[in-house]
């Protein structure tokens, strides 16, 4: 019954996300030149690439705040707790749900880029986008998987909202320092891209931070 | 369970420099309705929390119906339903909707009593749980708590927001429901009629201690305050004095048993026995909290659910 009160709390942000990604997505298209499909597809590749992350990165803060966080905000954490339920499965199926979400939203790009290259060469190269999957589904999970845990140390989605958004300008500050402006940010995102299937190694950083906050779950004192 | 539905020894609970429970020693009789009462920050929500997992005690231990409370939290869950104080669910949820993700969690769930409560209470079943009025919210949480089916209830302010005749609704389910089926009921409330109304044991929690846990019968029965004037008359509590006061040239003794015996000792000792007058439950409420200092340790004088 959790599964369906998470996915109740969260199918409204996942749909409004996805559609914002596809409208974003859909105006890059009159930019495509028909005549040279490398290009075309070079430019479509990149287009992904930045609003997938951005998009990808704004749900992922704000999924990952609505979950457990938002019991802390509306009191109901007490309601939910007496329940005769592990307080672990609570805060994993509320992770699951929400990366659920996120995976489709990384998914969608892959799925419009298809339709796309179908219809307008004839051709599908969808296989190389794939590789932007597990990028934007690592780096939402990860903002995810931070806001949760910033969320369970605040007690509070909102204050974890705002300290992952924090957390995500100082990071960005910080790599633009680093690598010199925003045309290498992107270019390192791309670097990252043609390294996708290494990051599937990553995947068990990723599950670092819902681990953390089911241990601060398990020990909080409502 | 040595008859207890709820018992505790030794409970504490620190919360950094304040002590908001200390050396709780209780017993709730299985099959008893327990009215547990005190001033606001006299430790009640506290020792709530603490049977049902939500907060760990410091020291000292409990056991909810037979379970202990760090070992057995999701057994005790799974046979207790609680109404909390702040009665927060889910705003965007209906009634219904609010049964229906509940009753899952529980094996005993019974549609049949959602159903039969929700039109005793008048609550309606279609509107969001944050659009409804304070007395509809705390019905709705105690419709959920009833179709638990649950051995134990364990309700924190359960009529707090509701109209006189839902007060008087709820209390007739509680005894004529859950009682009547051999279950016990803990709860906590600042209505001192109610609490005489239904409760068989009290107990009088006051900055985290309990000055009081006596039978509501005994207090009926046997507890006296005692008037007398003299000189040089005992100014302390010792068992059967409970608690005493002085005012002018009159000192007032609530004793908890033996009565006259206490004050034919009195005049004995030359005092003048003005009166022997039997007591309400907010008579020794008052008495018991409005000290500064608590004026006894633990309960003293009084029976112990424990020892029946």
């Amino acid at each position: 019954m959790y599964v369906w009160k998470c996915w109740r709390d969260t199918r409204w942000r996942c749909l409004i996300y996805s559609a914002l990604l596809m409208i974003f997505l859909a105006a890059t298209l009159p930019a495509l030149p028909p005549d040279r499909p490398s290009a075309a597809a070079a430019f479509a590749f990149v287009a992904i690439v930045f609003f997938g992350l951005l998009i990808g990165i704004v749900a992922a803060v704000s999924l990952g705040s609505v979950s457990i966080g938002e019991e802390w905000d509306r009191g109901s954490l007490e309601f939910l707790l007496t329940r005769p339920y592990p307080r672990w499965r609570f805060l994993w199926t509320a992770w699951a749900v929400g990366a659920g979400e996120l995976l489709t939203l990384a998914t969608l790009p892959i799925l419009l880029s298809t339709v796309v290259e179908y219809y307008w060469f004839g051709d599908v190269h969808a296989w190389r986008l794939l590789k932007v999957t597990p990028l934007l589904f690592g780096t939402a999970s990860t903002v995810y998987g931070t806001t949760f845990l910033f969320s369970m140390l605040l007690r509070s989605g909102r204050k974890g909202m705002n300290a992952a958004f924090g957390s995500i300008a100082a990071t960005v500050l910080a790599l633009l320092g680093y690598g010199g402006g925003s045309r290498s940010m992107v270019l390192y995102a791309v670097d990252i891209v043609s390294a996708s299937p290494k990051l599937l190694m990553w995947l068990p950083v990723l599950l670092v931070f819902p681990i953390a906050a089911q241990l601060l779950l398990e020990r909080a004192e409502i | 369970m040595n008859g207890l539905a709820i018992s505790s020894d030794g409970l504490t609970k620190d919360y950094r420099k304040v002590r908001a429970v200390d050396d709780l020693s209780l017993g709730v009789p299985e099959g008893s309705v327990y009215g547990f009462l005190g001033r606001n920050g006299a430790g009640k929500t506290t020792t709530i929390k603490m049977l049902l997992g939500l907060t760990r005690p410091g020291t000292g231990s409990a056991q909810v119906l037979g379970l202990d409370i760090l070992k057995g939290h999701l057994a005790i869950l799974e046979r207790t339903a609680y109404v909390s104080e702040t009665k927060i669910l889910f705003e965007s949820m209906t009634t219904e909707e609010l049964v229906r993700f509940n009753r899952g969690f529980f094996s005993r769930w019974s549609d049949e009593a959602a159903s039969k409560y929700a039109a005793l209470l008048e609550i309606p079943p279609r509107q969001r749980f944050g659009k409804l009025s304070r007395g509809n919210r705390t019905k709705v949480c105690l419709l959920l708590a009833l179709a638990q089916k649950a051995d134990l209830l364990i309700l924190d302010e359960p009529t707090a927001g509701l109209d006189p005749v839902a007060v008087d609704e709820v209390l007739r389910i509680l005894i004529e429901d859950h009682v009547s089926r051999g279950h016990a009921v803990f709860f906590s409330s600042h209505h001192l009629a109610e609490v005489e109304r239904v409760a068989d044991w009290v107990g009088i929690l006051d900055h985290g201690r309990l000055l009081l846990e006596a039978r509501l019968e005994d207090v009926r029965s046997q507890f006296r305050r005692i008037t007398a004037s003299g000189n040089g008359l005992p100014s302390k509590a010792s068992p059967p004095v409970l608690a005493w006061s002085q005012s002018e040239q009159f000192w007032k003794y609530i004793v908890t048993r033996d009565s006259e015996q206490f004050a034919t000792a009195l005049r004995e000792q030359g005092a003048a026995v003005v009166e022997v007058s039997p007591l309400n439950l907010q008579e020794i409420f008052l008495e018991l909290v409005r000290k500064e200092a608590p004026c006894t340790s633990g309960s003293v004088g009084a029976t112990h659910a424990g020892v029946v």
